[in-house]
């Protein structure tokens, strides 16, 4: 019975305790005391033995979601069938927790082979000694031919290959209610007064112009950039008590109290679900919402995020590439099939699929050229948003400045605090934990 | 079973029993409700202006994905596997150690009862980071076995707790004339205070139980292989930061309480047959 | 009275027997508790006195009682931890006597359908905390919640900012734990009360004492050593229950404002990385506690007999 259970991707590793068919039967027999035994030994069976055969696997931990989580799952299929001698095995984890995960097992001498998630994480799991440069295994010429986003570098070492730059927020907006987007800041202003309006005459508006997550500063960068303004200076250390945050945070209280063109007070869900029941015009969302929208029944247009014509600069979101890091723990005799995962996983036959599915953006030089690409239409607007967006910063502080800058963000958000007190709350919160990170 | 008191029950009295048990019962069931409408919605929707029970255009088409797509009924059978053994553990370390305390004794008995308590006090999150070393050491990462473990561990100092008071409201006299019509202390106890403590073993076997059917943190840390998962970590794989598959994770948890809903059904019949009709057997 | 044995009245070959008899009734327990918790434990204690953080998370080294003072030189320290003091007071209250109220309404014998409500009555508790927490947070939206829906609508008032305004939030997040947490006190309260017999009701029937005076002369005396041990450990848990607060309150929103203890320890060690820090915290957590259960269980007399 034991081999009947077995289940059929048998672990050749990892596994706590074993048990020989005949030493199973033994554990059978006092069994029916409470039934303990039997399901001792089921525990055993299902936690599955190695059976002594030498395939390798190449453990990878993922945080891709959506279509491109079955995506990824069906080429993964594929390379497992046309291999025999080794085969690759992924397991999905929400972002943070798979960063948080990831450290503790590999901080303790174990996790996986590789591990696939955004460009910020690459700065703590190389301070924490928890990845190996991926130089180490991948050669340069295959390296040579990412484009400048597609390798993710710290410290002058290279650390992470990416399969795509993304993550960057654009202007959606619903068709049916707004024919067009806005190319500026000004027209932007004109075009959602006209599409803000209070249907039933209750003196309650019904639907707004614009709509975005006021919890996430994620989501004010491209103020942030439109009137001028960054996080931090070169190195590092926070600017965020300055002029032009103040421009860009009254600007956004202008937008709520001043034109009442957004709502009073939102978050991710309920900006989502305002959009996609028309009840906001267009929202600030980033790509892995676009394809909701489709199944929820929008009749949705994208476009690049607006110029301020006051400053002259495009509100630029942030965009980040996402790639895989070789765990520290990784074996060397495991490297040749590790770096034939990779290769298969990132190189440009792989890239091409993606655009050509997913329409994520390309990072190898000759997929980005080719004219799979170039007539991609959906691809080519997340291009031009890409073109004016900022990078992912790298410092290891960056997760200071996200929850540094939240609260503050929030309390501008729910009106609790003015521009100037925001932007001075900010810096100091922002301060504060970077310093605290030190002890 | 005689419980004279409510004999002389108004009228009064027992509109108010049911207004109240009503409300509360009310009020536990509408977030469940809300939580079924969400299975039921389609497009992967958590909010929405409607306060209807079915959706429009409702369909099962979550459940259907979550049986057939993917690995539910083997999270399931995990589930069930890890929950039943710490449940047998738990009953049986329980009701022993419960046992002992509150009728011995001994040197360390107020020390142990302490101590006991003392092991819930700490932050989960920080036994992580060396359980987790442990149980590498041990090679236990991957394997129920660590996992049972820690949940039996987790679940004791409350059991035991809570047989131990449980068998402070059992009269010693009847062990006694047991024992005088000589019977052993095993006997005394298995013979005679076991089975009047069964609403307290109740409580324990679904105490035991629950904490391993609900448990995330450790299993998340221990459990690697994606066909191992329990159930609360595969129901975690359908949310993401900004892309949770509201529908799927609404159908699963309705689903994950089905198996409690049932044991708490069998468990219940024992939960009311307590001391009064145990003292008339014995 | 009920514990009968005392070891050292017996005679010898009785004392024997009866060691080894205890010795098995407890070795399991003692062993396994002892093998999941004595080693973290002792780890903690290290790492609380060291400069382990994101910079030195393999190199780091005992450096004494700083991160102590660091913990307590946090400006929020103390309003987080009267915060946290709150949150456990009032749900506990609250999971008690809604608990031992229902408990006690189902017992009564006239009560038809008693399988039917109370498998109704322990919903709350059957359900993955990780899905309810986040639907009551949808509930408590502004716009699409429930709540609102039915103020507004139904009841002509205005809308809440439930999860914008740090009290509302607060208030939301305890709403849902006690929500969460009544059950169990119900199933333990209606376990109690099996226990008590029906003749001594009757008894005070005959004497006259109303339904009131029966519940505090009877019900309650009676219902202490099983309540006891599930109030001390709800205290416990409740204190250093972050699910919920977490869930309902999106990590702390607004502003970081709805934290108690145990989030701080959680974005120290992981989203931080200042484990020594984050392990100082706990233990002044475990500190508390400790002293705290000390002087509830002496007063309340629970490790002896209770009757």
């Amino acid at each position: 019975m034991n081999s009947a259970v077995h289940p059929p991707a048998r672990s050749a590793s990892a596994v706590g305790l074993c048990v020989p068919d005949r030493v199973s039967d033994s554990v059978f027999a006092p069994a029916r005391l409470f039934g303990f035994g039997f399901l001792l030994a089921l525990v055993l069976v299902i936690a599955g033995c190695g059976d002594g055969s030498d395939v390798q696997y190449v453990t990878i931990w993922h945080q891709k979601t959506g279509g491109e989580r079955a995506f990824f799952e069906r080429v993964v299929d594929e390379y497992n069938a046309t291999h025999s001698d080794h085969q690759i095995r992924t397991l999905y984890r929400e972002t943070e927790e798979l960063r948080n995960l990831f450290v503790i097992a590999a901080a303790g001498g174990k996790g996986p082979d590789l591990v696939f998630g955004p460009s910020d994480n690459v700065s703590i799991l190389a301070l924490t000694e928890t990845i190996a440069p991926i130089t180490e295994i991948i050669p340069d010429e295959f390296i040579s031919r990412f484009t400048s986003e597609g390798i993710v570098s710290w410290k002058e070492k290279k650390w992470m290959l990416a399969d795509q730059v993304g993550n960057h927020l654009m202007f959606v907006y619903n068709k049916d209610i707004l024919p067009s987007a806005p190319q500026t800041l000004g027209e932007m202003v004109n075009m959602l007064d006209s599409v803000t309006v209070d249907l039933d005459g209750d003196g309650t508006i019904d639907r707004y112009g614009l709509t975005w997550n006021y919890t996430e500063p994620y989501f004010f960068i491209p103020f942030l950039t439109g009137f001028g303004g960054w996080m931090m200076d070169s190195e590092g250390n926070p600017t965020l008590d300055t002029p032009e945050m103040v421009a860009a945070v009254q600007y956004l209280l202008d937008l709520r109290d001043k034109y009442h063109l957004i709502p009073g007070s939102t978050d991710y869900d309920t900006a989502e679900a305002m959009f996609k029941t028309g009840r906001a015009a267009a929202i600030i969302n980033g790509p892995w919402s676009w394809s909701g929208y489709e199944s929820a029944g929008i009749n949705y247009g994208l476009a690049r995020l607006p110029f301020n014509e006051k400053t002259g600069y495009w509100l630029s979101p942030i965009y980040s590439a996402k790639g895989y890091s070789i765990n520290i723990n990784t074996p060397e005799e495991k490297y040749p099939i590790v770096r034939s995962v990779v290769e298969y996983l990132t190189g440009p036959s792989m890239q091409t699929r993606m655009a050509d599915e997913l329409a994520t953006i390309p990072v190898v030089e000759s997929v980005l050229d080719s004219d799979a690409v170039r007539e991609n239409q959906m691809l080519q607007l997340s291009l031009s948003q890409v073109e004016s967006g900022r990078p992912m910063p790298t410092q290891p502080q960056l997760r200071q400045f996200w929850d540094g800058m939240r609260g503050p963000y929030q309390l501008i958000m729910n009106g609790a605090v003015s521009a100037e007190e925001g932007a001075r709350l900010m810096q100091a919160e922002v301060e504060k934990r970077i310093r605290d990170a030190f002890l | 079973m005689a419980d004279s008191k409510s004999h002389r029950a108004t009228l009064g009295g027992k509109i108010f029993t049911y207004v109240a048990i009503a409300l509360f019962a009310l009020i536990s069931v509408y977030p469940v409700l809300r939580i079924v409408t969400i299975s039921l919605r389609p497009g992967n929707q958590l909010l929405s202006t409607s306060l209807a029970l079915i959706p429009e255009n409702a369909t099962l088409d979550n459940f259907r994905i979550l049986l057939t797509e993917t690995l539910f009924l083997r999270w399931l059978l995990n589930s069930i596997i890890v929950s039943a053994v710490v449940t047998v553990t738990g009953v049986a370390l329980a009701s022993t150690a419960g046992y002992a305390l509150s009728r011995y004794k001994f040197v360390g008995r107020g020390p142990m009862m302490s101590g006991l308590l003392v092991t819930q006090m700490f932050p989960a999150t920080m036994l992580l980071l060396p359980l987790y070393v442990v149980l590498i050491k041990l090679s236990l990462l991957d394997s129920y076995v660590g996992i049972i473990i820690i949940y039996s561990a987790t679940a004791l100092p409350f059991t035991v707790w809570q047989m131990k008071g449980y068998y402070d409201t059992i009269p010693a006299s009847l062990e006694e004339a047991a024992r005088i019509d000589g019977a052993s202390p095993w006997q005394a106890f298995r013979q005679v205070i076991l089975p009047l403590a069964a609403p307290a073993l109740v409580i324990t076997a679904l105490f035991s139980f629950m904490t391993a059917w609900n448990e995330y943190v450790v299993a998340n840390v221990v459990l690697q292989n994606v066909e191992h998962f329990t159930l609360p970590l595969g129901l975690k794989m359908f949310q993401a930061s900004m892309q949770t598959q509201w529908g799927l994770y609404a159908a699963g948890s309705l689903l994950v309480a089905v198996p409690v809903v049932v044991l708490f059904l069998v468990l219940s019949r024992y939960l009311i047959s307590g001391l009064t009709l145990g003292a008339v057997k014995g | 009275m009920a514990a009968i044995s005392n070891i050292s009245e017996a005679s010898s070959a009785e004392r024997r027997y009866l060691r080894w008899f205890l010795f098995l009734l407890l070795a399991p327990t003692i062993v396994l508790v002892l093998a999941v918790v004595a080693y973290p434990f002792f780890f903690n204690v290290v790492l609380s006195m060291s400069n382990m953080n994101i910079y030195h998370i393999h190199d780091w080294k005992v450096i004494g009682l700083q991160q102590y003072a660091a913990v307590f030189a946090e400006p929020r320290f103390w309003e987080v931890l009267f915060k946290t003091v709150v949150w456990t007071l009032v749900n506990i209250v609250f999971h008690v006597t809604i608990g031992v109220f229902l408990a006690v309404l189902l017992h009564q014998s006239f009560v038809r359908g008693r399988g039917a409500w109370r498998v109704l009555l322990i919903l709350p508790w059957a359900l993955p905390q990780y899905i309810t927490a986040l639907t009551w947070r949808g509930m408590f939206n502004s716009q699409f919640g429930a709540i609102n829906l039915v103020l507004t609508k139904y009841m002509n008032m205005p809308a809440v900012d439930w999860l914008t305004s740090p009290f509302e939030a607060f208030a939301a997040a305890i709403m849902t734990n006690i929500w969460l947490g009544f059950p169990f006190m119900m199933v333990i309260a209606l376990g109690g009360l099996q226990s008590i017999p029906a003749e001594l009701y009757e008894a005070a029937e005959v004497d006259g004492a109303s339904a009131w005076s029966q519940f505090r002369n009877i019900t309650m005396p009676l219902l202490r050593p099983v309540m006891i041990p599930a109030i001390t450990l709800g205290i416990v848990w409740t204190f250093n229950n972050i699910n919920v607060i977490w869930l309902v309150t999106n990590g702390g929103e607004p502003n970081d404002q709805t934290h108690i203890l145990v989030s701080f320890v959680y974005e120290a060690a992981f989203t931080a990385y200042r484990f020594g820090w984050a392990a100082a915290l706990s233990m002044v957590i475990f500190a508390i506690l400790f002293t705290f259960t000390q002087i509830f269980l002496k007063r309340t007399n629970a490790v002896e007999a209770a009757y």
